[in-house]
């Protein structure tokens, strides 16, 4: 499941946790060739330039840089010298990108809202600044072989394509997770870093849920808002989920699924069954036998050895009682 | 309960309580960080300088350039101790500005022992900012990636080591424990 295909459950979590990220949040929408959008919020630019993945990928992108170095001058200087040269032109590239990023988000703020614009002459700013440095450099230390603008221009080309892919990869493999962490949302795809997935939704029975009940129950990659949750049934090593909008099966054990909800969401009724507080429409009492229907018209059996504890629960709840054979 | 806060570069700071500073410091973590990086350096000068005398020497001088950057952090922790026992608060390193001394420290010494050991020539100021800017990059880079993926795992396994060592003292005191 994604937020996406879920907008009307997934966002109020989230946005109920974080109150800033809603609505009126300026925000800056950077274009991708990849076809994919990438979504920023004030402040966001250089926690997510500086964060320890892009920081390796740095490193990384150095290393290859400086090892297979195409200059035919270049292996005259010295490592520590062709290094520098190549630290030079990719810090240019990444001040021009952050500073490019955060004009966007700048102007956001000022339009108190949405500000689109296409990644690609960004990247084609960073790339002309990164080369130019670098040649410069370049021909402050070596003479060069062939100054004319056919071969600048070319260098630019290159590394324009270059960093085109680069972005794309970054952005649909990298930016997600780190975005993730920043924000503290399970953002796991580039579509989902749009903070309007994550705002209020307007329907009042989701917005009166209490805080504790808001949130996501996580299996393997996918994300399952809370709210709307009605039922979750064990079979064999899998788990059946029933919400108001869905059915799917998941990977179990339901002990696992069960550890992540809110204590007052709801309760392990029988070994095979937990069911959600606001799902019980009512209970029926057959002599041993207690069966709660649900706001799915579906009947959970309560195990006998938890019924003294179920039926003071639906007591204390105050759920409509149905006695006699149904 | 006395304790120091490392920041660390383009990264959060993480707080250290007693003790904690040389644990994390002789942690076997670190010390595969040690190895590595010292590793680098070595082949790095052995790489660069080969036509100039033997291996052996060459990293010999090196490992002097790297002693001559570890005196300096040492000296840096100690005067960041003092600082903070004269203002009466707790210590505080930005492990950023501690590499810049480190560093400059090693490229310095090997400016002036390579030109007088081996025969190399001396680089002129561009150059020798250049190497400066350089050697600084990589480690802050390299220092600043190791300790954000790996300070948390260190300290989260020092901290359990702590916690089991108090839980034996304790079973230790009680009248019936065994032994």
């Amino acid at each position: 499941m994604r937020p996406a295909a879920t907008a009307s459950a997934a966002p109020t979590a989230l946005a109920a946790r974080a109150p800033g990220l809603a609505g009126a949040r300026p925000i800056a929408v950077f274009n991708l060739l990849s076809l994919g959008r990438l979504y920023l919020q004030p402040g966001e630019v250089v926690p997510m330039l500086t964060h320890r993945h892009m920081l390796s990928l740095y490193l990384i992108l150095f290393f290859a840089l400086v090892a297979l170095d195409f200059n035919g001058a270049s292996p005259g200087l010295p490592v520590e010298l062709r290094g520098t040269i190549y630290i030079f032109a990719m810090g240019t590239a990444l001040c021009l990108l952050g500073l490019s990023l955060s004009a966007a988000l700048t102007l956001a703020e000022r339009r108190k809202g949405r500000v689109a614009l296409h990644l690609s002459p960004v990247l084609m700013l960073a790339t002309l600044g990164s080369v130019l440095v670098g040649e410069s450099c370049f021909r402050l230390l070596l003479p060069v072989e062939d100054p004319s603008a056919l071969r600048l221009f070319l260098i630019v080309a290159f590394h324009y394509i270059v960093a085109e892919f680069a972005a794309a990869a970054v952005a649909h493999g990298l930016l997600p997770t780190i975005l993730a962490e920043l924000r503290g949302q399970p953002i796991t795809q580039l579509s989902e870093t749009d903070p309007a997935l994550w705002a209020p939704d307007p329907d009042p029975g989701l917005a009166d849920l209490p805080p504790e009940e808001l949130g996501f129950l996580i299996v393997g990659d996918r994300s399952i808002p809370l709210p709307g949750l009605l039922h979750l049934q064990a079979e064999g090593n899998y788990v059946h989920l029933w919400a108001q909008d869905r059915h799917e099966l998941l990977p179990g054990p339901l002990a696992d699924l069960v550890r992540q909800m809110p204590t007052d969401s709801g309760r392990l009724v029988h070994r095979s069954h937990w069911v959600a507080t606001a799902a019980i429409r009512r209970w029926h009492s057959d002599g041993r036998e207690i069966t709660l229907q649900l706001s799915n018209d579906q009947s959970v059996p309560v195990a006998v050895t938890r019924r003294r504890e179920v039926r003071d629960w639906l007591l204390k709840l105050d759920i409509p009682r149905m006695t006699g054979p149904r | 309960m006395k304790k120091s806060v490392i920041k660390v570069p383009f990264g959060p700071a993480f707080t250290l309580y007693e003790g904690e500073f040389y644990a994390v410091a002789r942690h076997r973590v670190m010390l595969f960080f040690y190895f590595g990086l010292v590793c680098m350096i070595l082949f790095t000068s052995l790489g660069r300088r080969r036509e100039l005398a033997e291996p052996e020497l060459i990293l010999g001088i090196a490992a002097l350039e790297v002693l001559a950057g570890l005196w300096v952090l040492v000296l840096c922790k100690y005067a960041a101790v003092l600082y903070a026992g004269w203002h009466g608060r707790d210590p505080y390193v930005h492990l950023g500005w501690v590499l810049v001394a480190t560093v400059t420290a090693a490229v310095g010494t090997a400016e002036v022992l390579d030109p007088f050991l081996l025969g190399a020539p001396r680089s002129s100021l561009a150059q020798f900012a250049l190497k400066l800017v350089f050697y600084l990059t990589i480690t802050e880079l390299l220092t600043s990636i190791m300790m954000q993926y790996t300070l948390g795992y260190i300290l989260a396994d020092l901290r359990k080591q702590k916690a089991a060592k108090a839980n034996r003292l304790a079973r230790g005191r009680q009248p019936d424990a065994a032994g």
